[in-house]
């Protein structure tokens, strides 16, 4: 039989290529051990030196030392981490992010990814896709103090969303974020100043006064509501917070310039409550010429056709047009008057 | 006839069943293997012994090129010149002395091995190509890791089918296996070095070697895998080709590519018997001053070209390439 005279006894010859197998699987499982802990160990000096060239402000370097630990050490979370941080740092944007795409694959609900990604997009100026990964990295998991850094994460979304001028998107981070604010100063007044940065003067207004109600000579926060309070036209609040900043600090030139603005107003404000008819008649005297001096000015300036109804300067034009229909309905009516008085 | 007498030609063996233990009579493959399932097995076996030389391959050439190149390779570090020369030397010494069928390409000494030689390559072929190379590529010598795998691989097949008594026949299949084996190791990618064996070592498609070239690469992978970690070579970036145009520029790439090799190729070709052509002991100076070469680039600023290169090939597919890195690679 061919099959017999080939392989006289092929049981045996299994037998023993199993055997090799399993020697040389325990060999080489041994050999791995010990290489692999002598790589650890250099992967981990390397590491520390890729940190200490970071801290030293030397990220070229830096990178270098991570790439190095990376290869002792391929799976390991924290080397690439850094490296693909490192990298985005020195502006190799497409590298980052590789290695962050990877760490994300392993480890999707890792906060420190989601948040490194999430700055990786927001370098890049893609909205959205940084919004997805600062919420996950706000909601997802973190190693340690998990509270302060969901919260970094959200703040540093809504600084991204501020400086991209996306108010909108802001705002409503904003509101989520005040929900779980716990009660700490600092971290309220950031909040206070990102409401009004996002021109939501309410929200901002009332976060200042929360302030102010646990400290109620906090500069900052008076100044900061004074300010609020004069962007909702609530100029005598506005001029009483700023009164009481200045008296603080009255080093701060823009305080003071506000709070000189805000008391012009109220002193010129014809349809203030707490004056008397005289008062209201003066102050109404001198707005209206003084409001149509500036309607006029501004007119020229922008050079606005009075009869067009569909031009950039549209609303402006309507209000020159109001006006100057006011102006000759008064004139009408002090003609009459002074008829009448004949 | 009755089932319980047996027929006078069934009888003897019958006997012998009967005088063999029962699990002896179970597990015995003489009558129930046939050649083409041992075949099968073989291959995985192939498969298993190639990846474990080539897991202790990858190790030697870490190991050395931490030993002689540190951990950490920066430009100006005097023992980027030591170290290639210095290995160059020895690597001649004892390519000269002690494994001369290790010099050239592997594969082309598995063709060799595959047609010439009916399958025959010495296993002190395997050893010396494990030992040279790791020196060699752990030193610092541009060269990768795949060619030596390769063959140490098709000289693990060729013993073990020598140990078995296989015919020549069957001895010239094993190769091919051992090689695919060896580069899916070294790759970590089974179906292309199957595809490489087949057309490359074996260079036609043979239905009848197939199943055990893919069985002996894939057990090779598991093996690697098992030892070393499944992550890929290279991260591939996310590409989105943004206009259909864009392949024009791919085919340029191609050919760019394709060009590039030919020149190489026939540069070595060239070279290689005007080289050989030279006395005896000039082989110990060309040697080195390959080392001297690499060795220099490496000191003056590009450590990258050093070695393997995987890391730096990584790179390059993240914008990171550069004229500089590409040329010094090239020379």
């Amino acid at each position: 039989m061919e099959l017999t005279s080939t392989f006289r006894r092929p049981s045996m010859m299994i037998g023993a290529m199993v055997l090799v197998a399993v020697l040389g699987f325990l060999g080489v499982t041994r050999l791995v051990h010990r290489f692999g802990e002598q790589e650890k160990a250099l992967g981990r000096r390397l590491y520390r030196q890729g940190q200490a060239e970071i801290a030293a402000g030397r990220p070229d370097r830096a990178i270098e030392a991570f790439r190095a630990a990376l290869s002792y050490d391929r799976e390991n979370f924290e080397y690439q981490l850094s490296l693909a941080r490192a990298l985005r740092n020195t502006g190799q944007i497409e590298e980052s992010k590789a290695y962050l795409t990877s760490l994300w694959e392993r480890t999707p609900q890792s906060g420190a990814v989601n948040l490194a990604l999430g700055r990786l997009e927001a370098r890049m100026g893609s909205i959205d896709d940084a919004i997805h990964y600062y919420h996950n990295a706000a909601y997802g998991e973190w190693a340690s103090d998990a509270d302060a850094s969901r919260r970094n994460a959200q703040f540093e979304l809504i600084d991204f969303l501020l400086t991209a001028g996306a108010f909108q998107q802001a705002q409503s981070e904003l509101i989520m974020t005040q929900a779980t604010l716990p009660p700490d100063l600092p971290l309220q007044l950031r909040e206070a100043r990102m409401f009004a940065h996002a021109q939501d003067y309410e929200h901002a207004l009332n976060e200042y006064r929360t302030v102010l109600a646990r400290d109620r000579n906090n500069t900052d926060a008076l100044a900061g509501a004074g300010d609020a309070a004069f962007h909702l036209g609530r100029y005598r609040t506005a001029e009483n917070l700023l009164q009481e900043a200045v008296k603080a600090k009255s080093s701060d030139v823009s305080i003071s310039d506000q709070l000189h603005i805000s008391s012009l107003i109220v002193r010129s404000d014809p349809f203030s409550r707490r004056i008397s008819g005289s008062e209201r008649n003066r102050r109404l005297q001198q707005a209206f010429p003084q409001a149509g001096e500036r309607l006029d000015k501004c007119s020229a300036e922008k050079d606005v056709d009075p009869k067009a109804t569909a031009s950039p300067n549209e609303d402006l034009a309507l209000v020159r047009r109001q006006w100057m229909q006011r102006i000759w309905a008064i004139r009408a009516q002090k003609s009459r008057v002074w008829i009448a008085s004949f | 006839m009755t089932p319980n007498t047996p027929s006078p030609a069934t009888e003897p063996s019958a006997t012998r069943r009967r005088q063999r233990p029962e699990w002896t009579r179970r597990f015995s493959l003489n009558t129930s293997l046939r050649e083409e399932r041992f075949f099968l097995i073989l291959a995985v076996f192939i498969g298993v012994f190639s990846g474990l030389a080539v897991v202790c391959f990858r190790l030697a050439i870490d190991w050395t090129r931490i030993a002689l190149l540190g951990p950490l390779p920066t430009p100006h570090s005097l023992r980027l010149i030591a170290a290639p020369v210095l290995a160059s030397l020895l690597i001649a010494v004892l390519v000269r002395h002690l494994f001369p069928l290790v010099r050239g390409s592997g594969v082309n000494q598995t063709k060799a091995a595959l047609y010439i030689f009916n399958g025959y390559i010495p296993i002190r072929t395997a050893i010396g190509k494990f030992i040279t190379a790791a020196l060699a590529i752990g030193a610092g010598h541009s060269l990768g890791p795949e060619d030596p795998s390769l063959q140490i691989g098709a000289t693990l097949a060729s013993a073990l089918g020598r140990r078995m008594a296989l015919s020549r026949e069957k001895l010239r299949l094993l190769a091919p296996m051992g090689a695919a084996a060896g580069l899916a190791a070294a790759f970590n990618a089974p179906i292309s070095a199957v595809l490489f064996v087949i057309e490359e070592v074996i260079g036609r498609w043979t239905a009848g070697i197939l199943g055990s070239v893919v069985l002996s690469a894939i057990s090779s992978v598991v093996v690697v895998r098992w030892f070393l970690g499944s992550q890929p070579l290279f991260r591939i970036p996310s590409i989105t080709a943004a206009k259909p145009t864009e392949l024009f520029a791919y085919a340029v790439l191609g050919l760019a590519g394709g060009l590039a090799a030919v020149v190489f190729a026939k540069a070595i070709a060239y070279f290689r018997p005007i080289l050989r052509s030279l006395p005896g002991w000039t082989q110990y100076v060309q040697s080195a001053i390959a080392g001297l070469a690499i060795g220099l680039i490496g000191y003056l600023g590009a450590p990258q070209v050093m070695g393997a290169g995987y890391q730096y090939m990584d790179q390059a597919m993240h914008d990171q390439f550069t004229w500089k890195i590409w040329l010094c690679s090239r020379c």
